[in-house]
């Protein structure tokens, strides 16, 4: 198995986010501030212009500040990994209890990091604590990655759950009586955040679907921008200007988008992005693989996300009944072998109609 | 006698005509991070004492440079282990015959940002043998992400000469 889905924020605010199918506790709150700045989000050298979100531990009569990506980021999954890197103003201070990743089964119950005042990390495995991490010095990036199952793969008939920093396992695999389950939703931060002081950084997730995944590795998310049309089936019209490409890419917005007035069974809306060297802006040592990504309206269709390497062998994402009216999310991850000369096609495809 | 249709329609049970609606569309790469190197060349080719020289680490990959001697001549003013340059290039002015080894190194991007200790790239560089030699580059090797991940990497060395002119 291997990579599931990756995120990295945009140039959205917390309303796009909400109707882009992310949660967020209370987009009017202020808990939580859209930034560019390099020193706040996690970047390389080269890099594109990368965005991400300031947290805010907790504001009184608003709470913990946090974000819950769509859910089938990780519906239906019985385990695997989630990694954020995480990175505050202050190194200690921070404001305990507070989510740094959480994974929630079907049950409810939970499989948790939480963050302590000193930067040491508590493992909570079916609700129920198990182990303190040491302390991690948050004003430099750390990368925290959740181990989690709740399949029984790790121990028959017991949940399960390990943090890794920065590659490193900070406590052991803790395990936890109880019955198999599966996710329907996760959530990050505020993570090493203070109370009323947004001053925790956090701007991309990676999803790993396989415990024995290396999802402990550092590893970055880059948006790869549609820069070109490839090849259409239907008749898809730009709400505005020729191309496909120039109405769909980032950032999201609801006003501009292409549209098949009349849809058949396998339309299909195909966009390509330049290499991936030009859209990450360097020759990544490694990719572990490519997540497309789709936002779509309709009326009486279902449709999938589609991503193929260069044009060729395609990855699909799954079906998705296509909301009349609301924007509906769907994503096909590739993890095929991508070098740096290759580029991405994301291809929205209609299945029915 | 008038007969008079004031009204007339029909009520037609339908659904909506299909449309499919894409509003964004874009990819996301999960990859490493890049290479971190350190390249070094110089100008001009050879030094001449009282003449200022450069060494130039512009084209290395790396986002911070400290620049130091690990060796200079006998009778020099320049001394081994501060720093003289935290730029991307290194001038000074050879004050004596002989030998000067500079080091370059160079610090990437480690989980986002500088790390402490950071990435490093060590170069190397002394006298050629002729006016016309030039640098060679460094360039970094294949990052252990598990070193990353402690901080410390010790990239590849390449040592050249440069022989410097006799007054």
């Amino acid at each position: 198995m291997a990579l599931r889905w990756s995120w990295s924020f945009g140039n959205e605010t917390l309303t796009d986010l909400a109707t882009m199918g992310w949660t967020t506790s209370n987009p009017a709150s202020g808990w939580l501030n859209l930034t560019s700045d390099a020193d706040k989000v996690y970047t390389y050298t080269g890099s594109p212009t990368r965005y991400g979100w300031i947290f805010d531990g907790y504001q009184t009569f608003v709470g913990e500040g946090f974000l819950e990506p769509p859910t089938k980021s990780v519906s239906g999954m019985g385990g695997g990994w989630i990694a954020t890197p995480w990175k505050s103003a202050v190194s200690t201070g921070y404001t305990s209890g507070r989510t740094v990743i959480k994974v929630t089964g079907a049950s409810g119950e939970v499989i948790e990091i939480r963050t302590t005042s000193t930067g040491a990390m508590q493992l909570y495995v079916s609700n129920t604590f198990k182990e303190t991490s040491s302390a991690a010095d948050f004003t430099d990036w750390r990368y925290v990655a959740l181990r989690w199952d709740m399949s029984g793969a790790d121990t028959a008939g017991s949940w399960s759950g390990q943090i890794f920093v920065d590659g490193s396992a900070v406590t052991a695999l803790n395990t936890e009586v109880d019955a198999a389950d599966t996710a329907v939703s996760m959530r990050i931060g505020p993570g090493p955040a203070r109370n009323n002081t947004p001053d925790a950084y956090c701007s991309q997730i990676i999803v790993w679907d396989a415990l024995a995944d290396a999802g402990s590795t550092a590893y970055f998310a880059t948006r790869a921008e549609p820069t070109s049309d490839g090849t259409n089936i239907g008749t898809w019209t730009p709400s505005t200007g020729a191309d496909d490409y120039a109405v769909v890419d980032s950032p999201f917005a609801t006003a501009t988008y292409t549209q098949d007035a009349s849809p058949s069974a396998s339309d299909r809306c195909e966009v390509v992005t330049s290499t991936i060297a030009t859209a990450l802006g360097t020759s990544p040592g490694e990719v572990a693989g490519v997540t497309a990504h789709t936002f779509s309206e309709g009326e009486t269709v279902t449709a999938r996300a589609v991503v193929s390497k260069s044009g060729g062998t395609e990855a699909n994402g799954t079906s998705t009944a296509i909301s009349a009216g609301a924007t509906t999310y769907a994503f096909a991850t590739d993890t095929a072998t991508y070098t740096s000369s290759d580029t991405i096609d994301v291809i929205y495809e209609v299945l029915t109609v | 006698m008038a007969l008079n249709l004031e009204t007339s329609f029909a009520t037609v049970v339908h659904r909506s005509p299909p449309r499919a609606r894409l509003e964004a569309a874009f990819a996301i790469v999960a990859h490493t991070a890049p290479l971190t190197s350190a390249v070094i060349s110089n100008s001009p080719a050879s030094g001449t004492i009282g003449v200022a020289f450069t060494f130039d680490g512009s084209s290395s990959n790396a986002n911070s440079f400290v620049w130091t001697f690990v060796s200079v001549p006998v009778g020099s003013a320049f001394t081994v282990g501060p720093t003289y340059s935290i730029l991307d290039t290194f001038e000074f002015t050879p004050d004596v015959n002989g030998t000067y080894d500079v080091q370059l190194q160079v610090s990437g991007y480690d989980y986002g940002e500088i790390s402490s200790p950071s990435i490093v790239g060590q170069l190397t560089v002394g006298a050629a043998a002729s006016a016309s030699s030039t640098n060679r580059i460094l360039t970094g090797t294949a990052i252990d992400r598990n070193n990353i991940a402690s901080g410390q990497l010790t990239l590849g060395v390449v040592r050249r000469k440069l022989r410097k002119k006799r007054n």
